[in-house]
């Protein structure tokens, strides 16, 4: 299933382009409630899961890779692994911005729910944009 | 048709009538154009388009704003949701800016 971008988002992004906002870092967080993206969403709208030895991931600026034929690519695959017994089931991840939290967009995944049940279970994502 | 008459026929520049070219109008009416992540109604469920196809795919969602099927449907037979067929849990924008959004009453 294809990224989504909410309305938020959108403003945002278009905010940034123009210099009007400057922009931030972003944050990579998992998702466990049963949600599809749409474009009413904000951060909100997604439940963050709390596996024991989860924490979101900031991507910084400087890892992304150069953007070529309109895609661009974090520098390295991130991975999420679980620490002990959970019952969290992972539907996809939504990216917001460090400070101002505001939601960028999300992805549900097609294979989701994916289950985390034991230490060991992992999630790994390369974090990656394409414009069309 | 005199000499002079003649010989300005040939060299006289054509008269062109003034031609009104209408100025395009730019309105800023909500946005109703089909995409992807936007609320459809589907018979009597509300879903989001998730895919355009032949058929497309839709997620149905619930009340509680969950995803409860995935159908595919063709994209004639199914139309925006109004403002108000969105689970409230999942309009996290105001009634106005989903108006901009073609989710009129």
């Amino acid at each position: 299933m294809a990224l989504n971008v909410p309305d938020v988002g959108e403003n945002l992004i278009l905010e940034m382009i123009t210099n009007k906002t400057a922009s931030q870092n972003l944050v990579l967080k998992l998702y466990k409630n049963n949600i599809t993206p749409s474009d009413t969403d904000t951060a909100a709208t997604y439940t963050e899961v709390g596996f024991p030895g989860y924490s979101a991931i900031t991507l910084t600026g400087a890892s992304w890779g150069a953007a070529a034929s309109g895609t661009i690519t974090y520098g390295s695959q991130q991975t999420f692994t679980c620490s002990g017994t959970s019952t969290d089931d992972v539907y996809g991840y939504y990216i917001v911005q460090s400070v101002s939290g505001v939601l960028l967009y999300s992805e549900r995944d097609a294979s989701a729910p994916f289950a985390i049940r034991n230490s060991g279970d992992a999630v790994k994502i390369t974090p990656t944009i394409s414009a069309n | 048709m005199s000499f002079f008459s003649y010989f300005n026929s040939l060299f006289s520049k054509p008269v062109v009538g003034e031609i009104e070219v209408p100025i395009p109008e730019i309105t800023t009416a909500p946005s109703s154009s089909w995409r992807e992540g936007m609320w459809v109604v589907s018979g009597t469920d509300v879903g989001i388009l998730t895919q355009f196809g032949i058929p497309c795919e839709v997620h149905l969602v619930s009340s509680t704003g969950e995803t409860t099927k995935v159908i595919k449907v063709s994209l004639n037979t199914i139309r925006q949701a109004t403002w108000e067929e969105i689970p409230e849990c999942r309009r996290c924008i105001t009634k106005e800016q989903g108006k901009e959004l073609g989710y009129g009453a």
